[in-house]
């Protein structure tokens, strides 16, 4: 029997490259994509490990790089949407190509990757497997904080398209849920710490000394990524797993605000504002 | 002077239904149209004006905001409600239609914000009520198969409406969405004529069962007229609800949205097999 495999999306850093490392010691074989040349080390040297090259704005880099999966003939049992963006910003004053990016990345890349791996996800359906798609949202797919609206928005999305897609996928036998980390032990605040343009010389530059922070904040009180890992597998493998992982410290305080009055909402989110 | 109000796509539906209400209480209304001069009514209403834009095209809705600003007209509120409805499976709609349904009814919208707040920072900044108010939908709460790249554009502008409403509350621009459940608009029938992603392949079962499932839909649907004073109150009202559903039973809309998803996914299969929608 050949190994069951999985594709990873962007296991270059964070949450991606600990659930690959952490897939590959449960014996999986596993597909993780990267933009450049470079790949982790700790996956590098993994023989169940094969890197694939493409971002994931790229669906014709996407479908080649997917040639080394079909060719491998090993049957594709889990597609984990992992790769994305961050970008803070307030809506008035976020240039259009950084909004355009944060859709591009987290929204039409995850629908790619998607559409090009279900003919493989039905093959492993046909022969006996059950697979599944697990997308990576956010708790920002359910609450909105200001100045990371359009990555809450991308997240929001992220969260219909996986309601949507697993009733679609229903009569097919694929499952398909989100895993919604909330603040996570990763890089990616940093990368987006950089982004300060949208708050430079206009009506929102008060803000400036507030972000960074911000991110030393969400860094320090963020979870293990393991943690994410861990509901990744459990995702992957559960006989039937929850349609919907919150993952986070406090996640009854999260579960409580996104029940509340909006105009209660606004009040708790806006605080560290003020 | 006269208050006056943006509203983006009145050619038909809720867009056309809601010019006409908040012309005849008083308002200056400024419409947006792709071709033509706007419906013959509003046309020959001397409290309108017609602008000419696409959303997704950014210098068309710059010119027609320069065309309030050289008015001189005091702009209260903007009302975005251009959208679009795209349908099919996602595992095959086009690229270009999945696309299109977020260059309208997302990347349209944050563009048509973003020119129209220096206009309603001015008249907030005057001692004028400045207010957006989003039109969302039933589907921006809730995810059924087969619609599911439509509600992920209105499930992003729940968050678009959210997240500025929070950054604004500095400013004093109120921001609401009014998600209207089904309605009695032509977006039906452009919705039926979508069939190609079910062509030829693993949902063409589908196909025969379009055409009840949105007529249905569309037959139970409100009037638009009953949106248009729900637009209204939230442009006005002292303190409106930032989230208004318009929906008959929308109860039940609210409270599948407490439901376990799995339980979701059940009742929807189940109203799909009945050829309903909620
Ligand atoms: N960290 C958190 O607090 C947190 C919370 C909630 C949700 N999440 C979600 O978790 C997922 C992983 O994020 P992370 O925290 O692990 O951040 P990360 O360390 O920055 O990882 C993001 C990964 O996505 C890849 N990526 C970015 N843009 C890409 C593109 N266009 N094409 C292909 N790959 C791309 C990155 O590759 P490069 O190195 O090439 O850029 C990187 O491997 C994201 O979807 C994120 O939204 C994170
Ligand atoms: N009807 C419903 O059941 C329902 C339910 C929930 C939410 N909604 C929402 O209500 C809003 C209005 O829809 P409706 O039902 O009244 O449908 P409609 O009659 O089809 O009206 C849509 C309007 O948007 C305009 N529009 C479309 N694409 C545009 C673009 N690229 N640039 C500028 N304008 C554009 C259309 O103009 P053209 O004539 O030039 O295309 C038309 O004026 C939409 O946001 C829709 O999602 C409708």
């Amino acid at each position: 029997m050949p190994t069951p495999a999985i594709l990873i999306t962007g296991v270059s850093s964070g949450i991606g490259l600990v659930t690959a490392l952490d897939l590959l010691r449960r014996d999986y074989h596993v597909y993780g994509s990267v933009r450049g040349t470079e790949v982790p080390e700790e996956l590098s040297g993994h023989s169940n490990f094969t890197p694939l090259t493409f971002d994931v704005r790229d669906r014709e880099a996407i479908n080649v790089a997917l040639d080394r999966i079909r060719e491998d003939g090993r049957p594709l049992v889990g597609v984990i949407n992992n790769a994305g963006v961050a970008i803070p910003g307030p809506v008035e004053t976020l240039a259009e190509a950084e909004y355009r990016r944060q859709f591009e990345v987290n929204v039409f890349g995850l629908i790619a990757v998607c559409q090009l791996t279900l003919p493989l996800l039905h093959a492993a359906r046909d022969q006996g497997y059950s697979p599944r798609i697990v997308n990576i949202s956010s708790v920002s797919g359910s609450l909105t904080a200001p100045y990371m609206t359009f990555y809450s928005s991308s997240k929001f999305a992220v969260e219909a398209l996986t309601d949507g897609l697993r009733r679609e996928l229903l009569p097919f036998g694929i499952d398909v849920v989100s895993v919604a980390p909330g603040p996570t032990k990763t890089p990616i605040w940093r990368k987006g710490s950089e982004l300060t343009d949208a708050f430079e010389g206009n009506r929102y530059s008060h803000l400036l000394p507030q972000l960074e922070p911000y991110t030393q904040a969400a860094e320090r009180g963020g979870v293990d990524p393991q943690l994410v890992a861990d509901a990744i597998h459990a995702a992957l493998t559960d006989p039937k797993p929850s349609a919907y992982a919150l993952i986070m410290n406090k996640r009854w305080l999260a579960r409580a605000v996104s029940k509340m009055p909006k105009r209660w909402q606004d009040r708790f989110l806006t605080k560290r504002y003020r | 002077m006269q208050d006056s109000i943006l509203i983006t796509g009145v050619s038909s539906g809720i867009g056309l239904a809601t010019a006409k209400d908040l012309l005849h209480r008083g308002f200056r209304v400024y419409g947006s149209v792709r071709r033509g001069a706007g419906e013959t009514q509003l046309r020959e209403h001397p409290a309108f004006t017609a602008l000419q834009f696409d959303v997704r095209d950014r210098e068309a809705i710059r010119a027609g905001i320069q065309r309030i600003r050289d008015d001189g007209a005091r702009l209260v509120g903007l009302v975005n409600n251009a959208g679009v409805a795209i349908s099919g499976p996602v595992e095959t709609v086009s690229e270009e239609e999945y696309r299109r349904q977020f260059e309208v009814n997302v990347y349209g919208l944050v563009a048509v914000c973003q020119e129209a707040l220096p206009l309603l920072h001015e008249a907030r900044e005057a001692g004028f009520r400045a207010r957006i108010v989003n039109i969302g939908s039933v589907s921006g709460y809730l995810t059924s198969p087969f619609t599911t790249i439509y509600s992920a554009s209105k499930f992003a502008v729940e968050a678009l409406t959210d997240g500025l409403r929070r950054e604004l509350l500095p400013f004093g621009i109120d921001v609401i969405s009014v998600a209207p459940g089904p309605v009695k608009t032509p977006i039906w029938r452009k919705g039926r004529e979508q069939t190609a992603a079910f062509e030829n392949n693993r949902y063409s079962n589908m196909l025969n069962k379009l055409g009840p499932y949105t007529e249905a839909a569309e037959a139970d649907g409100v009037a638009p007229e009953i949106v248009a004073e729900v637009i209204y109150r939230a442009l006005t009202d002292e303190r409106p609800d930032p989230a208004v559903l318009v929906m008959k039973k929308g109860w039940i809309a609210k409270l599948l949205r407490l439901t376990p998803k799995r339980f979701q996914d059940k009742f929807f299969t189940k109203r799909l097999a009945e050829n309903r929608r909620y």
